[in-house]
C-alpha cells in the first residue's frame, strides 16, 4: 500500500500489511450498507442491482487509523482530499477505474480506518482482502476494497466515481420526482436513520399467528453514527407509537437491536410499523422518497400479519 | 431475540486450503487459484500502480509450493472460497446472441433478468450508458439488437 504526496518531491510512502499491523490499532463495530440497499422497493422502479433489504451487514473491523498513516506520510497544508484506489480494475480498458475520494478533514477523523481484520479474522477476498477502507456512517461505495494506493491531492478529485456516479439530489432528503429530476446533484455521503423488522417478517414467512397469542416483535436500527435514541412500533398505522426495548449497545455505528411484545386485539389482518429516532433527532419519513439512483431508502417499514384463521395463506 | 438478523455473510470455509473461485459463463467452469500470499507481496512492491497485471498474475495461479511458504502470523493465511456456479438463464428471444456476445463480458446475465420492466427509451439509455460510459465495445447494429431483446423480455 502506497501513499503518494504531490509536488513534495518525496517518494511515496510504502507500507506492507506487517508495517500497518505494527502501528497502533483500533477496533469497533460498524454497519456497512450499500447506497442502493432496498432499491427493489422504489416506485417507480429504477435500474441497478435489485437489492432487497440485505445489502448491509454489521461487522467488527480492526485496523489502523487513516490519520496515523497520513501523519506518517506527512501531509502538508494545502492538501484538500485523499483518493483511494484498490487493486480492482474494470473488465474493459475503457471502464473507469474505481477510485473514491474523501475530504482531508474527514479522512483525519478517528473512525476512518484501513482495516485488515473483519470479525476477528483476515478480511475475506470478496470483502476486500487484505486491506479495506472503513468509513463508518457513510455508504459502502466509499469502503474501497483491496486498498493499494492513496493519493493526497491539492485539488478536488474529479474521477468518474466521484464526479458522476453515486450522486444524489442536492436537497435535504435526497429526493426528486421522476418527471422533475433535480438539477443539482452531489456525491452520496452519510446514512440516514433506518429500522427494520426481523420478526414478524414476510422474508422469513413469519406473518401468521394464532389468536390470543403474544407476539415477539424484534428488529434492528442504525443511523449515521449519533446512535439510536429510541425505536417505536405502531399497530394503528402510525396514529400511536409505543417504545421498544433497546438491546446491547455495540457502538454508535452498529446495529442496535430492539424488541417488544404485542398481543393482537382481534383476529384478522394487522399492519405493524417501526420507526427509529437517532440521538441527533433524525427519524424516518411516513412516505417513501424517490430518486433516480434508487439510493437511501429509509421510509418507516411496515409488516402485515394475519391473526387467526380468517385468511389461509397459500 | 434468538433469531439471527442480517449479518455479514462470510462465504469462506475456514477449513479449506487455497483460494479458488469459479469463473463461469457458458463453458465449463474453470477453477482459478488465487494466491493470497502473492497478492500481499505485490502490495508491498507494486501497490502504487496496482491493478490489472497483479490480478492477472493472481488469477493465473502460482507454483504450488508458494502457498506453503512460511507466513507472517497471524495475517496471511491461504483460504478457499467457492462461488456458486450460476448457469445463465436468459430467455430465448431475437437478439439473445448479441446480448450473450456483448453484455456478459462485464456483468452477469442475472443482472439483466433481475431488472424490472422499462420503456424502450429507458433501455436505450441503459445500453448507451454501457457503451459511452463504461466502454463496452458494441457495434451500432448490435446495440439495436440488444435494445430490442431487452424490450422483448423486460419492456413496459
Amino acid at each position: 500500500m502506497a501513499v503518494k504526496r504531490p509536488r513534495t518531491g518525496r517518494t511515496p510512502l510504502s507500507l506492507s500489511i506487517e508495517d500497518l499491523q505494527a502501528m497502533p490499532s483500533t477496533e469497533f463495530v460498524a454497519v456497512l450498507q450499500c447506497s442502493g440497499n432496498s432499491r427493489q422497493s422504489f416506485a417507480p422502479r429504477v435500474g441497478g442491482g435489485q437489492w432487497g433489504d440485505g445489502a448491509m451487514g454489521n461487522v467488527r473491523w480492526k485496523g489502523v487509523r487513516m490519520s496515523e498513516v497520513l501523519k506518517r506520510a506527512g501531509v502538508r497544508p494545502g492538501a484538500v482530499q485523499i483518493t483511494i484506489n484498490g487493486l480492482d480494475t474494470g473488465p474493459l480498458p475503457a471502464t473507469p477505474d474505481f477510485v473514491k475520494s474523501l475530504d482531508i478533514d474527514h479522512a483525519m477523523q478517528p473512525e476512518v480506518i484501513l482495516a485488515y481484520e473483519m470479525n476477528g479474522a483476515q478480511i475475506p477476498l470478496l470483502n476486500g482482502f487484505p486491506l479495506r477502507l472503513v468509513v463508518p456512517g457513510w455508504y459502502a461505495t466509499y469502503w474501497v476494497k483491496s486498498v493499494a494506493e492513496i493519493n493526497v491531492v491539492e485539488t478536488p478529485f474529479e474521477g468518474f466515481w466521484m464526479a458522476k456516479a453515486y450522486h444524489i439530489p442536492d436537497n435535504a432528503n435526497a429526493s426528486e420526482l421522476p418527471n422533475d429530476l433535480a438539477k443539482n446533484t452531489i456525491p452520496i455521503n452519510r446514512f440516514n436513520t433506518r429500522s427494520f423488522w426481523v420478526h414478524p417478517s414476510e422474508k422469513t414467512d413469519e406473518t401468521q399467528f394464532d389468536e390470543g397469542v403474544q407476539i415477539a416483535l424484534e428488529g434492528i436500527a442504525f443511523d449515521r453514527g449519533s446512535g439510536i435514541a429510541k425505536v417505536e412500533v405502531s399497530a394503528d398505522d402510525g396514529s400511536t407509537w409505543s417504545d421498544t426495548v433497546l438491546a446491547d449497545d455495540l457502538g454508535d455505528y452498529a446495529f442496535r437491536r430492539w424488541h417488544a411484545t404485542w398481543t393482537p386485539p382481534a383476529p384478522g389482518t394487522h399492519r405493524l410499523k417501526v420507526r427509529a429516532t437517532s440521538n441527533e433527532g433524525e427519524t424516518q419519513p411516513d412516505v417513501p422518497k424517490w430518486n433516480r439512483g434508487g439510493y437511501m431508502r429509509n421510509v418507516i417499514e411496515t409488516v402485515e400479519i394475519t391473526v387467526g384463521t380468517t385468511e389461509q395463506k397459500t | 431475540m434468538s433469531k439471527p438478523h442480517p449479518a455479514p455473510k462470510d462465504p469462506q470455509n475456514a477449513n479449506r486450503d487455497h483460494d479458488e473461485t469459479r469463473r463461469r459463463l457458458d463453458g465449463p467452469a474453470i477453477l482459478i487459484v488465487v494466491p493470497l500470499l502473492i497478492v500481499a507481496v505485490f502490495f508491498a512492491f507494486y501497490g502504487v500502480d496496482s491493478g490489472r497485471s497483479d490480478l492477472a498474475a493472481a488469477q493465473d495461479g502460482v507454483p504450488a509450493g508458494t502457498a506453503d511458504a512460511p507466513l507472517p502470523a497471524p495475517y496471511v493465511q491461504a483460504k478457499t472460497i467457492e462461488l456458486p456456479h450460476l448457469q445463465p438463464i436468459l430467455p430465448p428471444g431475437r437478439g439473445l446472441e448479441a446480448v450473450q456476445i456483448n453484455c456478459v463480458t462485464c456483468h452477469s446475465p442475472r443482472l439483466i433478468t433481475n431488472q424490472p420492466n422499462f420503456t424502450r427509451a429507458q433501455w436505450t439509455d441503459t445500453v448507451h450508458k454501457m457503451v459511452n460510459t463504461f466502454g463496452a465495445h458494441v457495434t451500432p447494429e448490435d446495440q439495436e439488437k440488444i435494445i430490442d431483446y431487452l424490450v422483448f423480455i423486460r419492456g413496459s
